[in-house]
């Protein structure tokens, strides 16, 4: 094993203390582009990270050329050598993990790279025959296998192998002169079973939406009722507050919640939690980057800042626990961030747009949002009016602004319906008093 | 092994299945410092290596990698390419029956002035710790600092069965700068970066580290209390640095030829006015117009010859940006933008260094002649653009334009438009010319390292703003 020749080599080099962390990923993907099959495609590699310690100086090198690991424990040795003391660096302790249940399906590694095209296929397929007017730009499925293991000089040692199937489609709709905006879907899980009726629907669910957009015109600039997709929202505020309780951020002063802990950040309505723990979900793992158990964490209960999250670095610094945060894979160090965030809902989707006498529908934020400033502002993207509850035209040459501070205190409803983002399964959620301004 | 014996096996292999293969031994050394507030927090390094074969078979792409480098390994490869390509056989509707190319031979090195590998870690990690410190010392308003440094040592062997044969080395490099200003309770960022591909002498060339300190902290400082942007359609002068962005974002990527393909609003708009006749757009894969440009290309990932492309000519579309493939379905020149990030990712049409040409006034002038309107400078956050070519981007710098004269800076300043339409809208060029986009990083299923820049220029575009 990798993992025995890096120890045995530490211990020559008088190493105090090392972690280890090995990934290994095998991949089928198949790739679509302008609405045809593109590349078939499967891979394999092995990589491997080593953090090591003399004395309070750290080091970090990574490498996927398993040839090589005397130069990468020579390398990694050398940074430590010649990098500054800092007398909050080192390893958790280790703890007993409990694993988190069905993560791993061996008829997804066994699936073929033929088996993957056919299920890849629809993605193209289907919006073509919902309306010949959808246009796919690209679409991927990617089937991976992927084990990772972390050891570390304290006695640890984890593995865990998960199993994903991700996709995603990405198109516009093409109406003689009209091109619409691009709007894509994405999904996954950690099983075949069942995966391919998620695609279809995903691939539907993306076509029927698209077709919404054709023909889109400005509204008149006014400050009021915004509805965010799930997409949206993860760009407007679940990124944006994930930075914000990230504890570096706090600590560095870069993050504009220091010292609000206890306090009120958020309308009522929102309750934001992390849940990296939930079984046969492709976003939970059971231990951290650095080997320390995940946890079920409350963020935002009810608006009210409960708590920021940690690493070990972090932790150690206010002398505390790590909360199991530290994220990276093997070509990094552990950084923070939130693993699966969760919005506990409110209201069904259709009673929100009931809620809504004027106001937008935003499916695709194109902007920025600052968690330092707190400002957000950017384009809408597949936007509608909504005029009494009702979708009544599409939009474009539109762009909201406002304060996420201010703005979080002003969402109103968190919807039932969640769909799968890139940043994690995420609900809509409505927003009163934003700046729209077009025309 | 070295890269000649490298060559050796990839030549010994290239035609083992038949048809058409590439093959692309890439290694990739990494080092990336960082301090924030007066501490170091991260001494990096990495190596990532392997060889990525692509097998064309009746227009269908098989791909795989390996990070073997063995003449058995490496032959296991091709076969699995070769079969998955196989496996899309008849699956493809419209086939092209050649793919279009122009090989290049030859071994190939980016010039470096203070080569990366010649400098040693100590003086590296020194100007990490600078860029870090010296923001503290310019004002007390500054509550949070970060720097960083990242380097990346490229050696690339492509063979192809179409003739190519190269060795090709290059570094690129970039530092930043980022910058927390606070005061009554209100934050606020600045940033400032740059990037090359060669060494230290080309990085530094236009920007001392002493001068990224000083713009970062001013760009922050500048902001508490900065009034925000009326929301609306404005004139706007648009530094280099923002030039740069629209020549990238808002019209590059619509005339990726991929892309185009699908579907993109310049489609069948070849020898059509696009822009304002002031326009002239470039995609260059080494332009001569200024040394050490990030997206310095001497060979793309198909193994072609990149050659410069006039995209826009005086207002009028003339070309998109191709790889072997899109080149024959519109029967053109392969342009050799076909680039790929690491050994594991297929090439796929990427810019590279993509920039307005300068004109003919001066920028002050553009300044004094606008009475009302904004100075926009630097890119804040990120930009994107979409098929429809509307665009946005952060701003990261601003000021209000009155009577000809910056009368007070604003902030958090997004600004978005067609990118046709703003480009049709420029009525005055500046004579000035800059590559500001070199630390940044495209995304496109995978980064790609460009560059981007241009002159000064004036045009209209919505600002989003407060109501």
């Amino acid at each position: 094993m990798v993992e025995d020749r890096i120890m045995k080599l530490l211990k020559e080099k008088n190493v105090d203390e090392a972690e280890i962390f090995i990934e290994k990923e095998r991949k089928k993907r198949v790739f679509f582009e302008k609405n045809e099959l593109k590349t078939l495609n499967q891979d394999e590699y092995t990589g491997v990270g080593l953090r090591v310690f003399l004395g309070k100086k750290q080091g970090f090198a990574h490498t996927n050329d398993l040839s090589k690991i005397g130069e990468l424990v020579e390398e990694a040795v050398n940074l430590a050598r010649n990098s500054q003391e800092d007398p909050y660096v080192g390893l958790p302790d280790p703890e007993e993990v409990e694993m988190v249940e069905d993560l791993y399906h061996e008829d997804v590694e066994k699936t073929t790279l033929e088996d993957t095209l056919r299920l890849g296929k629809h993605l193209v397929e289907i919006p073509r025959k919902v309306d010949s007017r959808i246009s796919i730009d690209s679409a991927e499925i990617v089937v991976s296998s992927r084990e990772k293991r972390i050891l570390n000089t304290k006695g640890l040692s984890l593995a865990e192998k998960k199993s994903t199937v991700r996709y995603f489609v990405m198109g516009m709709a093409v109406e003689g002169e009209k091109v619409s905006s691009f709007d894509y879907r994405v999904g996954g899980d950690v099983k075949i079973e069942g995966i391919e009726d998620k695609i279809k629907e995903s691939a539907e669910s993306f076509a029927k939406d698209i077709l919404k957009t054709l023909g889109a015109k400005t509204c008149e600039s006014f400050k009021g009722s915004v509805l965010l997709s799930p997409d949206a929202f993860s760009m407007i505020f679940a990124m944006p507050i994930s930075s914000l309780v990230n504890a570096e951020s706090v600590q560095e002063r870069r993050s504009p919640w220091v010292g609000k802990l206890g306090e009120k950040v958020a309308s009522d309505v929102l309750t934001f939690i992390d849940e990296p723990r939930k079984p046969s979900s492709i976003f939970s793992t059971s231990f951290d980057r650095e080997g320390v158990p995940t946890r079920r964490t409350v963020i935002i209960e009810n608006g009210v800042l409960k708590t920021y999250i940690y690493n070990t670095y972090t932790a150690r610094k206010e002398n505390r626990k790590s909360t199991g945060h530290a994220s990276g894979w093997y070509r990094t160090m552990p950084s923070i961030s939130v693993i699966s965030p969760s919005f506990v809902s409110t209201l069904p989707l259709k009673k929100i747009f009931e809620k809504i006498d004027k106001g937008i529908y935003v499916r695709r934020f194109s902007g920025n949002a600052n968690p330092v400033s707190g400002v957000f502002s950017g384009t809408v993207k597949g936007g509608r009016f909504i005029e009494k509850g009702e979708e009544t035209f599409p939009l474009i040459g539109t762009m909201i602004s406002g304060s996420i501070f201010e703005s979080l205190k002003k969402i109103t409803a968190v919807s039932e319906e969640k769909e799968i983002t890139s940043f994690g399964e995420l609900p809509y959620v409505l927003v009163e008093d934003v700046s729209v301004v077009s025309k | 092994m070295n890269a000649e014996e490298i060559r050796g096996i990839l030549e010994e292999l290239v035609d083992v299945v038949g048809g058409v293969v590439q093959l692309r031994y890439h290694s990739r050394k990494t080092r990336q410092l960082s301090f924030q507030n007066g501490r170091i927090r991260n001494v990096e390094s990495g190596r990532i290596a392997g060889v990525g074969v692509r097998v064309w078979v009746n227009g269908i792409w098989g791909f795989s990698s390996t990070t073997d480098i063995s003449k058995d390994s490496i032959y296991k490869t091709i076969k699995e390419a070769f079969n998955s390509a196989k496996m899309g056989e008849g699956l493809k509707e419209k086939v092209v029956d050649r793919l279009t190319t122009r090989p290049k031979k030859g071994v190939l090195r980016v010039e470096e002035t203070r080569p990366l590998e010649e400098i040693p870690l100590d003086e590296k990690i020194e100007l990490v710790r600078k860029l870090d410190e010296n923001p503290r010392k310019l004002s007390n308003k500054v509550a949070s600092t970060l720097a960083r440094y990242t380097e990346m040592i490229d050696e690339k062997v492509i063979v192809t069965s179409y003739g190519t044969s190269v060795i090709y080395k290059d570094s690129k490099v970039d530092a930043v700068v980022y910058v927390v200003a606070s005061s009554n309770g209100e934050m606020e960022t600045g940033f400032s970066s740059v990037g090359a591909t060669g060494g230290w002498g080309e990085l530094f060339r236009r920007f001392k580290p002493e001068d990224m300190v000083e713009e970062a902290v001013k760009i922050a400082v500048n902001k508490l209390g900065a009034k925000y942007p009326e929301g609306g359609v404005h004139t706007v002068v648009l530094h280099p640095s923002l030039v740069g962005v629209l020549a990238h974002e808002a019209i590059g990527h619509t005339v990726e030829a991929d892309f185009v393909l699908s579907g993109s609003i310049v489609k069948g708009k070849i020898g059509e006015k696009v822009a304002s006749e002031l326009i002239t757009l470039v995609d260059s894969p080494n332009p001569q117009i200024e040394k050490g440009a990030s997206g310095i290309l001497l060979v793309d990932d198909e193994g072609v010859d990149p050659i410069e492309v006039k995209v826009i000519e005086n207002g009028v579309l003339k070309s998109y940006l191709h790889d072997s493939e899109s080149s024959t379905i519109f029967g053109v020149e392969n342009t050799g933008n076909a680039r790929a990030f690491l050994y594991s990712d297929e090439p796929i049409i990427r810019m590279r260094n993509t920039y307005i040409l300068p004109g003919e006034m001066d920028p002050e002038e553009i300044i004094s002649s606008t009475k009302e309107g904004y100075y926009l400078k630097g890119l804040g956050g990120g930009g994107q653009a979409d098929a429809n070519a509307e665009f946005m981007f952060g701003v990261m710098e601003a000021w209000k334009i009155e009577n000809g004269k910056l009368a007070y800076p604003v902030k958090e300043v997004t600004i978005s438009g067609q990118a046709f339409d703003v480009l049709s809208s420029v009525d005055m060029v500046g004579n000035d010319f800059m590559f500001t986009l070199g630390a940044g990083y495209c995304g496109k299923h995978q980064p790609a390292k460009v560059d981007a820049g241009g002159p000064h220029l004036r045009c209209k575009v919505k600002i989003g703003g407060r109501k």
